[in-house]
């Protein structure tokens, strides 16, 4: 009965971290596709999005073989702070384009990290269970609001099918491979266990295929959020538009049901990208108090990631979030790719 | 961990003091919602910009008649001008102008004027000068009022040949309803009887002046002071541009036909039979009852198929119509029916492709075989468009 009771508890912890997991890698690849691949790719961006997909979920698996050996934590923490700040960026500006639009950007910069912060003091254990409880009211908000903003003549949003080229689009997936760096934290166990008990711990995870599901539907959320996007303006439009923000936004009609739609679209959109940042904030602290315990009482453990995004994106305003955005995906990627390499096992004689 | 809650709480309320606010709130006593904005080219190159407005408490008091010649737009010192005073032509509602070198530093001089903030974010009209709208400043115009003053896109845009000033001045709400309510249940009406173009909304307008594969098509309009009865020649009283119908209704302004354009400028006017076409092969006409040769008849929905040719590069459209005889006797016959449809169809494509406009979309169909943006910029659509050769058929049953 006991034995029973553990298990689901398990189960229950790993289910709601795979959930947060899942938010933000549809968080990322959204956030990737409106930034860069629409700018390259036009009306294709979908299709450089969709390369994530898969991405996320071999992420997922490579993060569950890794859980077993032990990841490199404070390597974990960088890429997981990394891509935090990607979701706070993206936030950022979403909330600058149509919810703030009179606000100082430092005030839409504040507004967006203390959001995210405050989610992020639940730990990892508040986030998961948050995004657990939204899995699939999220997704279904976003698809209904999001087709409802759409004109008849969506269709027209389609063609040319392959955007400015191959050679762009090949350039746009690239992009957005690093989108899958979220799926990374799921080499850590979930926080919820720690607290429970070494028994607990001790428990077997479920299957990588239980993970990589969830990485790869929340990646599919975010690329058909793309397609939604790339199918609000025609190609020539697309081009014109040279914000950030103004990429984020899928509206094609002029404010369906008197700007209803539009309000809760971007209420939705912002909440993903929060409890995105959110999760992958608090798998920093967690990955940062592995390697180093001590700081776990003083919760310093997320006061250095808030730090260092709060640093960003101070800088962000000073010179723009372009040099950032720009250097994202190269960034996560080589972030990725390290801190997939286990920790040695420590011999004992 | 009640510890940890505190802290949540703590975090809580000191964020609810800082979060919200109403620092960015506007009064509404402080804004002029404008409900009907026009444009005329002024001399020198200026624009004029006449709005109307709902009246303040403080308009009225501070109202000035006869304020009409004032407010004409005739320059004053420079460039820049407003109105001395403010005329309300009905209760509730107050007309005010200002002559500048653009759209937007007009609309700065009517809130420095008034002084109130113009708020765009209930307008239910856009109407330009017919001289206007055949130059780029057109798009300028629109563009500005869409992305700087926040227009709600949802606006009609209208293109007259009058002084459209004088074509808002003349606008009154009748039936005692609500001038907003009386301009949105005027164009579904109009809508309704397919006599103006399907996507005529700001934002639509905005969208298919960017566009390379469509042509936008606006609401055309004119005033009609001409009060005593007129026969007209003709089948159809619809088959002419505003204007010129007889008036049996207070309303002065006639709305019937369409401006399209050729990219950012317009290039012609169809009249309400030509835009009830253009409704038909678009598939986006609403109405079900039209009257024929004598007889009316009740369509069930149309089916139209367009496509271009991939191998002559025709324009080609099929209707299939069924009928059925409601009132009257028909004159015509199924075949008749049909060659007849057959040749207006294909003249209205014609008379389009001699304006250079593409307000049917053929473009959005002709873009599916080019794989890349580059591919399609090659082809030269326009230029395609315009020496395309049109076939129509179109099938009727009667019953």
């Amino acid at each position: 009965m006991q034995n029973t009771a553990l298990e689901s508890r398990v189960r229950a912890a790993y289910r709601a971290q795979a959930a947060a997991a899942a938010f933000a890698c549809g968080a990322a690849t959204f956030a990737l596709g409106s930034g860069l691949a629409v700018p390259m790719c036009l009306n294709a961006a979908y299709i450089a999005a969709v390369c994530a997909v898969p991405a996320s979920g071999l992420a997922a698996y490579a993060a569950c073989r890794l859980r077993a050996r032990g990841p490199r934590p404070l390597l974990l923490c960088m890429a997981l702070t990394a891509a935090a700040l990607l979701l706070l960026l993206a936030c950022a500006q979403l909330a600058g384009q149509l919810l703030l639009s009179r606000a100082a950007a430092l005030y839409v910069c504040a507004v967006t990290l203390g959001g995210a912060l405050l989610c992020a003091l639940c730990g990892e254990t508040g986030v998961s269970r948050l995004c657990f409880a939204l899995r699939i009211a999220a997704p279904v908000l976003l698809a209904v609001l999001g087709v409802a903003g759409l004109s008849g003549q969506w269709h027209a949003g389609l063609f040319p099918l392959l955007g400015s080229g191959l050679v762009p689009l090949g350039l746009g997936a690239c992009a957005c491979l690093p989108a899958c760096i979220p799926a990374m934290m799921l080499a850590l166990p979930p926080a919820a266990l720690a607290d429970a008990g070494e028994d607990a711990l001790a428990c077997p995870p479920p299957p990588p295929a239980f993970f990589v599901r969830r990485a790869v539907l929340g990646s599919l959320a975010g690329a058909l959020l793309t397609l939604l996007l790339t199918l609000c303006n025609a190609y020539e439009t697309l081009r014109t538009l040279d914000t950030w923000g103004s990429r984020m936004v899928i509206l094609s009609q002029a404010d369906p049901h008197g700007g209803l739609v539009q309000e809760l679209l971007t209420l939705v959109q912002l909440l993903a990208l929060t409890l995105g940042a959110s999760a992958m904030l608090a798998g920093a602290e967690q990955a940062l108090l592995r390697f180093r315990p001590s700081m776990k009482n003083a919760r310093a453990g997320l006061l250095i990631p808030a730090i260092v995004c709060t640093a960003a994106m101070t800088l962000s305003l000073v010179y723009g979030y372009g040099p950032l955005l720009a250097a994202a995906p190269a960034t996560l990627a080589i972030l990725a790719l390290l801190t997939m390499i286990p920790m040695r096992r420590t011999r004992t004689i | 961990m009640r510890r940890k809650i505190r802290l949540l709480a703590a975090l809580l309320a000191l964020a609810a003091l800082t979060l919200t606010g109403c620092a960015g709130g506007q009064e509404i006593e402080d804004c002029l919602f404008v409900l009907a904005m026009a444009v005329d080219p002024a001399p020198d190159g200026t624009l004029q910009v006449t709005v109307k407005a709902l009246s303040g408490t403080q308009d009225a008091a501070n109202l000035t008649l006869p304020t009409a010649q004032n407010s004409s737009g005739s320059s004053q010192s420079g460039e820049q001008s407003a109105s001395a005073g403010i005329e309300q032509s009905e209760p509730g509602y107050i007309t005010l102008s200002a002559t500048s070198t653009s759209c937007l530093r007009a609309l700065s001089l009517l809130s420095a004027t008034t002084p109130r903030t113009v708020n765009l974010g209930q307008l239910r009209e856009v109407v330009l000068n017919r001289a206007l709208a055949e130059t780029d400043a057109a798009f300028t115009v629109l563009r500005e009022i869409h992305s700087m003053y926040g227009a709600d896109g949802s606006a009609i845009v209208v293109v007259t040949p009058d002084d459209a000033g004088d074509f808002i001045r003349r606008q009154r709400a009748v039936l005692g309803i609500r001038l907003s309510k009386y301009l949105e249940v005027l164009f579904d009406s109009f809508s309704k009887n397919d006599v103006i173009p399907p996507h005529a909304q700001l934002s639509a307008v905005l969208a298919a002046m960017e566009s390379g594969t469509r042509d936008a098509a606006c609401v055309y309009a004119a005033g009609n002071a001409f009060d005593s009865t007129l026969v007209l020649d003709g089948d159809s009283d619809t088959d002419r541009l505003p204007g010129h119908l007889p008036r049996t209704a207070p309303a002065m302004n006639e709305y019937m036909g369409s401006a399209i354009f050729s990219g950012a400028h317009m290039t012609a006017a169809l009249t309400g039979d030509e835009t009830g076409l253009l409704c038909l092969i678009t598939g986006e006409a609403r109405t079900r009852t039209t009257f024929i040769g004598g007889a009316q008849y009740r369509a069930l929905p149309t089916r139209v198929t367009r496509r271009v040719d991939p191998d002559t590069g025709e324009l080609v459209v099929h209707v299939r119509m069924h009928l059925t005889c409601i009132a009257g006797e028909p004159l015509l016959t199924a075949g008749e029916l049909a060659q007849r449809l057959e040749q207006d169809i294909a003249n209205l494509i014609r008379r389009m492709q001699a304006a250079s406009s593409d307000a049917a979309g053929f473009g959005r169909i002709a873009i599916r075989r080019s794989l890349t943006v580059d591919d399609w910029e090659r082809e030269n659509w326009e230029a395609r468009y315009e020496s395309a050769g049109v076939r129509v058929t179109v099938d009727v049953d009667i019953t």
